[in-house]
């Protein structure tokens, strides 16, 4: 019922025309009874708001597609469309369409170039620190530096252990009448110094041509495993199932005379021999530009008798090989190395292994020469 | 995932994350350390990884390495000195070299998912998993990292 306290809201239904008829005639009632709410009656009849022409002018940038951008034209769409395989049979034809504009064409093949492509060049180097466990040890022994670099630290230790166990070297000299205190010394300096390098050539010789005879042994695997005939080795090739060896023993496979007559033409002896034979240089780890040597008179030279590696087993099984033999020939770059440090007459040979971050540095001195690798 | 796993990941993703690392970073001694702590990273928690899952559980730890990186040195690849000298630079003749300026142009989220992308082919999904967008916000990406580089291109007139 409308009254005193709730006719601003009959006024506003009357205005807006939500009252029935017979509520309509409560209202004048109403209105007969209370004339000075008349005039605020009227007023409710005037407000009215009309409807203002004013848009947002900014639609274009709030709205969102797939790949929105409000910048991007229907042709650089489909143009990515196709570029990242995501285009419909019916825009592909719409895109050719828009193609045959030769800016468009332009356009597409310059977005074409957008599709990156990765440069297999660029590589990690530092896989082998990231490395764990024993497959550590298996990953450095594929790298024909570590081997080389492992069997120096192999072959140093088993001469020391040798010589300590052999006291009686320096003993027979001391026993003998015939030198005096201070011949003694020098003789004794020279025996140690010679023990040592008739050491390093023999454990390596032994070594390789254990495993030289184990390959052969594999490879002629029908023939009787027990005392192998020397006529067999002859006329078998040398094989090796290490990788690593196969390189330098296929390098060494040159004729000895071919290999004679380079050194005898060459008198320095390292340095040519070294530089010119990139595989032997991979193998030591030698950079042909960091080799310091000595040139070794040709007439020294020229007594070298080198063999190949066949022709060293079979002297070496028959027992053939003499003291120039064991010198200058061998199966790794490493004999041959203390071979020429012996040729100088210097013994003292150094391995240092510097680390320091990410920078390693090898250093193999021996006498005078001294082969560095840095990286 | 064991220790023969994580070595084999090595030997196949290291150099994925160093090129994606690289180029972000565009510096050769910080991209081996980030590649160095994205791998310690996966091998404290070796164990729980899933092999099928490993190289994009280490492109998730480079990516975010790298976003650590760019919020400490405040690392930013775009920068509109750089855009502008662009076009008026003609030092960089070499359509690689235009290329990877362009690339380096675009913002690191663009850059980042569109090298995933053509790099390492990895799906919407795959590379929202990476970089925690949605798919679509990848594709987005995408899409305004490739029309962005073209623009960059065309201003930069190079001869194709």
């Amino acid at each position: 019922m409308i009254n005193i306290h709730n006719y601003e809201i009959w006024f506003l239904d009357y205005a807006e025309g939500n009252l029935n008829a017979e509520d309509e005639k409560k209202l004048m009632l109403f209105l007969q009874n209370n004339p000075q709410l008349k005039e605020e009656f009227a007023s409710f009849e005037l407000i009215s708001l009309e409807k203002e022409e004013i848009s947002y002018s900014k639609k274009s940038v709030l709205k969102h597609s797939d790949h929105s951008d409000k910048e991007m034209s229907e042709f650089e769409t489909l143009a990515i469309d196709k570029i990242e395989n995501n285009i419909s049979v019916d825009n592909n034809i719409r895109l050719l369409e828009l193609l045959s504009d030769k800016k468009n064409s332009n356009a597409y093949k310059i977005l074409k170039l957008t599709k990156l492509k990765s440069d297999p060049e660029i590589r990690f180097k530092y896989k082998n620190k990231l490395k764990k466990g024993k497959n550590q040890i298996l990953t450095l022994l594929k790298s024909p530096y570590s081997i080389a670099a492992i069997l120096i630290l192999i072959i140093f230790a088993q001469i020391f252990n040798n010589f300590q166990s052999k006291p009686e070297l320096s003993q027979n000299i001391q026993n003998t009448d015939l030198v005096s205190n201070s011949e003694k010394e020098i003789v004794n300096e020279k025996s140690i110094k010679n023990d040592i390098q008739n050491q390093i050539v023999t454990s390596i010789n032994k070594n390789n041509l254990e495993a030289s005879l184990n390959n052969e042994r594999k490879t002629e695997s029908n023939k009787k495993e027990t005392n192998f005939e020397l006529e067999e080795i002859e006329n078998s090739t040398v094989t090796n199932n290490n990788p690593d060896t196969d390189i330098v023993l296929a390098e060494q496979n040159i004729p000895a005379i071919e290999r004679l007559k380079t050194l005898s033409i060459k008198n320095n002896f390292v340095t040519e021999e070294f530089s010119n034979d990139s595989k032997l240089i991979s193998e030591m780890g030698i950079n042909s530009n960091n080799i310091k040597s000595e040139k070794l008179d040709k007439k020294s030279v020229d007594n070298i008798v080198l063999l190949t590696p066949k022709e060293f087993l079979i002297k070496e099984v028959k027992g053939n090989l003499n003291i120039d033999d064991k010198k200058y020939n061998s199966f790794d770059p490493i004999t041959t190395l203390m071979a020429v440090a012996e040729k100088t007459n210097l013994v003292d040979a150094t391995y240092i292994n510097k680390r320091n971050n990410d920078q390693r540095e090898i250093t193999l001195s021996i006498g005078k020469f001294e082969f560095q690798r840095k990286w | 995932m064991n220790t023969k796993d994580y070595n084999e990941c090595v030997d196949l993703y290291s150099d994925n994350i160093y090129r994606f690392v690289l180029k972000s970073v565009r510096d050769e001694e910080t991209a081996n350390d980030i590649v160095q702590d994205t791998f310690m990273r996966m091998w404290q928690h070796v164990e729980k990884v899933d092999l099928n899952r490993a190289k994009s559980y280490l492109f998730k730890i480079a990516n975010n390495l790298l976003i650590d990186l760019h919020r400490k040195s405040k690392f930013v690849s775009s920068n509109p000195v750089e855009e502008n000298s662009l076009f008026y630079n003609h030092e960089y003749s070499d359509l690689k070299e235009h290329l990877d300026r362009a690339l380096n142009l675009l913002p690191e989220s663009q850059k980042t998912v569109l090298m995933l992308r053509d790099y390492e082919d990895y799906s919407y999904d795959e590379i929202g998993e990476i970089t925690g967008l949605s798919a679509s916000q990848v594709k987005v990406y995408i899409y305004r990292a490739r029309k962005k580089m073209k623009d960059i291109l065309i201003k930069a007139k190079i001869d194709l």
